[in-house]
């Protein structure tokens, strides 16, 4: 059972909920992308957003400490944020980096609360592009609400309980949506197999190693932590900063010595963080198939056809 | 509306700890003992991770420990380590942990234990060593043999005295001088040289060229694969399996390791 919601009524329903927190929604400018909503009517649906929205749970910089001489102190934690328009896509890849960042013994402190403090109202895609293959990917309804476009109307699927004090007083709608259909499909194959095949000096012959696999992709989450210091030298931020295993200087040590040396290490490291190793802890792929990382990749390195290829 | 606050404490933060005292070992490698401000127990063969604010943080392994102190050997080789050397007593250090798995010391009781270490790779065993000195009626016999480039460069030189007294230690360096009256030549060659038990349990921490060397010369004796553990150095940022520095074949070395059997190592592919 879900609701039914009048697309002229989408404004007043959107301005109640920033009444909670930040609206986090797609806007068209030269590109698609997420950002906090001055002007609801601003909000764009149409394309898939070029970019996902996690920079606001994993930003490109964060300060994780501020130090002045030797006193350390915090920055605060910020309130509640609404993200509406995210794709499942999207959904998916915080509800897997979740894992990295809130299960086991050390939570992220900020990660964990933005999540705790987060809305999540997802939108349907219609049409995915020839590079998505979320279809292959065990996408899961982890949102709070999921709108589908029904020409005059929204029809709202309710996901969480959060979710469903949003919607309570919307007329009730019983639908059956149709699932996404990808024209692009991951075999999935048991990749330990396939470590020392000829196929990854292949696929990496055109890399240049510029990390924007990483950048693009929903769910790449590593980073690095550096201390930026103000010119005093003696105040400053640690920062927790995006990072990119595409860099040489990702697994150098102390020295020098740099463990995964050629491009070849790298980018076969990052496929398998994607669908082995993460897997192996997790139950669950890193990837969503959002095919980001092969629609902005300058070289066009598809990673989803050498691994269908694979024998 | 959710109010926003600052937290006391993040999973970043670190813990001041006053310096107790700092010995200087060779030209760049220094002992400090600090105060151990961890509620968590600790384990031989875990690490923290030691900030200098402006600067950065280190993974640093803890080289012995108990309720009240920490000892940990900094070698001045980073732009971390180099800051570090410099503080005294009564300063305070910055650290955050104990992070790791450290050395199983249950499944090593009542068993021989042959203890092999290279350079600073003698530090993280060093905790395993004073455990067993102290808790001797719980293992059978123990060997060390420690390895190091010149006589100048023996670390623990105090402490290998004290071993000797009760346990079978030998000391080797790469080069010689005219004072060394130990062995010369590479670690592998003591293995040869002096007589290990039969049955053993190998602890082995060094540059990745002697681990190597070693594993190889162990299992050319028939001993198995899932009785030596090494431990692994790799760029950590993070030390709580987040950052994704350190991982190598799906295994963190922060949380998973840094000790690891061989018979999982030797699998392990970049």
């Amino acid at each position: 059972m879900g609701k039914l919601l009048k697309k002229e009524d989408l404004t007043r329903f959107l301005y109640k909920l920033r009444q909670r927190g930040d609206l986090i929604a797609p806007v068209k400018t030269n590109t698609t992308r997420f950002e906090k909503i001055n002007d609801i009517k601003k909000i764009s649906l149409e394309d898939i957003p070029q970019f996902s929205p996690k920079k606001f749970f994993v930003p490109q910089k964060e300060t994780i400490l501020k130090y002045d001489d030797n006193k350390i102190s915090h920055k605060k934690i910020m309130g509640e944020k609404i993200i509406f328009g995210i794709r499942l896509c999207d959904i998916n890849a915080l509800h897997r980096m979740d894992k990295v960042f809130i299960e086991g013994d050390n939570p992220d402190t900020y990660y964990k609360k933005r999540r705790e403090n987060t809305i999540l109202i997802g939108y349907n895609c219609e049409k995915p592009l020839k590079t998505c293959f979320c279809e292959s990917m065990n996408l899961e309804p982890v949102y709070d609400l999921f709108f589908y476009n029904m020409g005059n109307y929204y029809y709202i699927e309710v996901g969480s309980e959060k979710g469903s004090k949003l919607v309570s007083r919307l007329k009730d709608y019983e639908y059956d949506p149709v699932q996404i259909r990808c024209e692009k499909k991951l075999n999935k194959k048991l990749l330990l197999r396939h470590h020392q095949k000829n196929v990854w000096s292949k696929l990496t012959k055109d890399c240049v190693s510029c990390g924007k696999c990483n950048t693009m992709c929903p769910s790449c989450y590593c980073f690095t932590i550096r201390d930026e210091n103000d010119e005093t030298l003696r105040r400053g931020e640690r920062v927790k900063e995006w990072d990119s295993c595409q860099y040489k200087d990702f697994t150098q040590v102390a020295g020098g010595f740099v463990f995964r040396e050629t491009r070849k290490d790298r980018l076969r490291h990052r496929i398998y963080h994607k669908l082995l190793y993460f897997r192996q802890k997790y139950q669950k792929d890193m990837c969503v198939g959002c095919g980001r990382c092969i629609t902005y990749c300058p070289s066009k390195i598809d990673f989803v056809e050498a691994i269908n290829k694979l024998r | 509306m959710v109010v926003s606050r600052e937290p006391r404490t993040t999973t970043y933060t670190p813990r001041e700890a006053r310096i107790i005292s700092c010995k200087q070992l060779t030209s760049d490698t220094y002992l400090y003992t600090i105060k151990n401000v961890f509620n968590k127990k600790i384990l031989p063969g875990q690490f923290v991770e030691i900030s200098v604010l402006g600067v950065g943080e280190a993974p640093i392994s803890v080289c012995n420990y108990d309720e009240e102190t920490i000892d940990l050997l900094i070698r001045s080789v980073g732009n971390v380590t180099s800051h570090l050397v410099k503080l005294k007593p009564k300063q305070k250090m910055l650290v955050r942990g104990p992070y790791g798995n450290g050395y199983p010391l249950d499944d090593l009781k009542k068993q021989n234990l042959v203890i092999i270490g290279g350079g600073t790779g003698v530090a993280p065993p060093r905790s395993v060593i004073e455990y067993v000195l102290e808790n001797k009626k719980d293992y059978a016999k123990t060997s060390i043999f420690l390895g190091f480039r010149s006589p100048k460069d023996v670390l623990f030189k105090e402490d290998i005295v004290e071993w000797k007294k009760s346990l079978n230690t030998y000391v080797t360096v790469d080069k010689g001088d005219k004072t060394w009256k130990e062995d010369v030549g590479v670690i592998t060659t003591l293995l040869d040289k002096y007589k290990i038990p039969s049955k053993a349990k190998f602890i082995l921490c060094g540059p990745p060229i002697m681990i190597k060397f070693a594993v190889q010369k162990i299992l050319e004796k028939k001993y198995l694969e899932q009785d030596i553990y090494v431990s692994f150095e790799r760029n950590m940022k993070c030390g709580v399996e987040k950052c994704g520095h350190c991982m190598i074949h799906g295994n963190y070395v922060c949380t998973d390791g840094p000790v690891f059997k061989w018979d999982k190592a030797k699998k392990f592919q970049e």
